[in-house]
């Protein structure tokens, strides 16, 4: 039996799934279980558009804490809170295959040669037309070029991941910064890969904390 | 996936077969809402020092070399640079109560490191 499940190739794989962590506001995270996601768009995104969720990885060991942090940062607004009370989802995710033109893992070696091959390209055709710069409060170019390579190129992308520095509240406060990564995200595009969403952790008076 | 693929091939086979040239290239990215400015030399070297706050001046006064010191110096003061020390020629301002300076640079170092302090203290210090 076992030897023929083991030679039998046209049984169906079974697809890998990972456990992510999404941080959020209560209301919005009671919206999202009753009505899904919604992606975040534009450039200005750490990879581009899409649904971000902090995963576990040798940087990022405790996923859900991240995720925590964020619920609590993401409130605070320059001396005010958008919201009082954050929430954190725990959300189990299909992972479809590993070929990078699907799976953007950047902490793989196939993925990081595309992701450097695309910018090449994108710098390439940006310098051509000389005299001409970007906004200069367009810091960063990484969102963009993931987004042209999806949009423009055409790329498949459904998950993205990647390793940044992401501050908590008291960090944004005392203008704390590092780059050395601290966090890695997920960042899923295709949201039919979203299997299941529960609601693990509210975070009561978020503006005490 | 162990696969070894030509990733540079892959994606020059895109840009031909979604015929992006440098002709197109920056007008497809506008109608994406990506927007680019003309900018002068004095321009770029401003942008450059507005973000790169924690680097010092020196670097990047090196990456302008066609720009004069003193239009160097006046450029980044309109901004809100301060000029307080010889060695370097610039301290970026972020807040009205903190500025930065740099100690004094030994003569081996082109890149000296900037502390962050309270203004009076600073000046105290520089001083």
């Amino acid at each position: 039996m076992y030897l023929y499940l083991l030679f039998n190739t046209n049984l169906p794989i079974p697809a890998k799934t990972t456990t992510v962590y999404h941080g959020t506001s209560k209301q919005d995270a009671e919206s999202i279980i009753k009505t899904g996601f919604k992606s975040s768009t534009g450039n200005h995104h750490w990879l581009g558009d899409g649904v971000y969720f902090f995963t576990e990885s040798a940087t990022c060991p405790q996923p859900q804490e991240r995720a925590e942090e964020w619920a609590i940062a993401s409130a605070w607004d320059n001396g005010s809170h958008r919201y009082t009370e954050g929430a954190v989802l725990m959300v189990e995710v299909e992972i479809p295959d590993e070929d990078p033109r699907f799976y953007l893992d950047l902490n793989t070696p196939n993925g990081i040669a595309l992701f450097n091959i695309i910018r090449d390209r994108f710098q390439e055709l940006s310098f051509a037309t000389a005299k001409r710069g970007f906004k200069p409060k367009e810091m960063f170019k990484d969102g963009t070029i993931i987004n042209w390579g999806r949009n423009h190129l055409k790329f498949d992308f459904s998950l993205i991941s990647g390793d940044f520095y992401v501050k908590n509240k008291l960090e944004r406060i005392k203008f704390f910064n590092c780059r050395i990564p601290n966090s890695t995200f997920l960042v899923i595009f295709d949201t039919a890969l979203i299997k299941s969403t529960t609601l693990i952790k509210t975070i009561p008076n978020i503006d005490k904390l | 996936m162990n696969e070894k693929i030509d990733w540079a091939a892959c994606v020059d086979e895109r840009i031909k077969a979604e015929n992006i040239t440098e002709e197109n290239f920056m007008s497809s990215l506008e109608k994406d809402g990506i927007e680019f400015i003309h900018l002068s030399l004095e321009e770029k070297m401003l942008q450059q020092a507005n973000t790169t706050k924690y680097s010092n001046a020196i670097s990047i006064k090196q990456g302008f070399a066609e720009i004069p010191t003193d239009r160097f110096n006046a450029s980044l003061a309109e901004e809100g640079f301060i000029l307080i020390d010889k060695d370097v020629e610039s301290i970026p301002l972020e807040a009205s109560t903190t500025i930065y300076y740099t100690e004094v640079t030994t003569a081996s170092s082109n890149y000296p490191s900037y502390n962050k302090t309270n203004a009076q203290d600073s000046l105290t210090t520089a001083a």
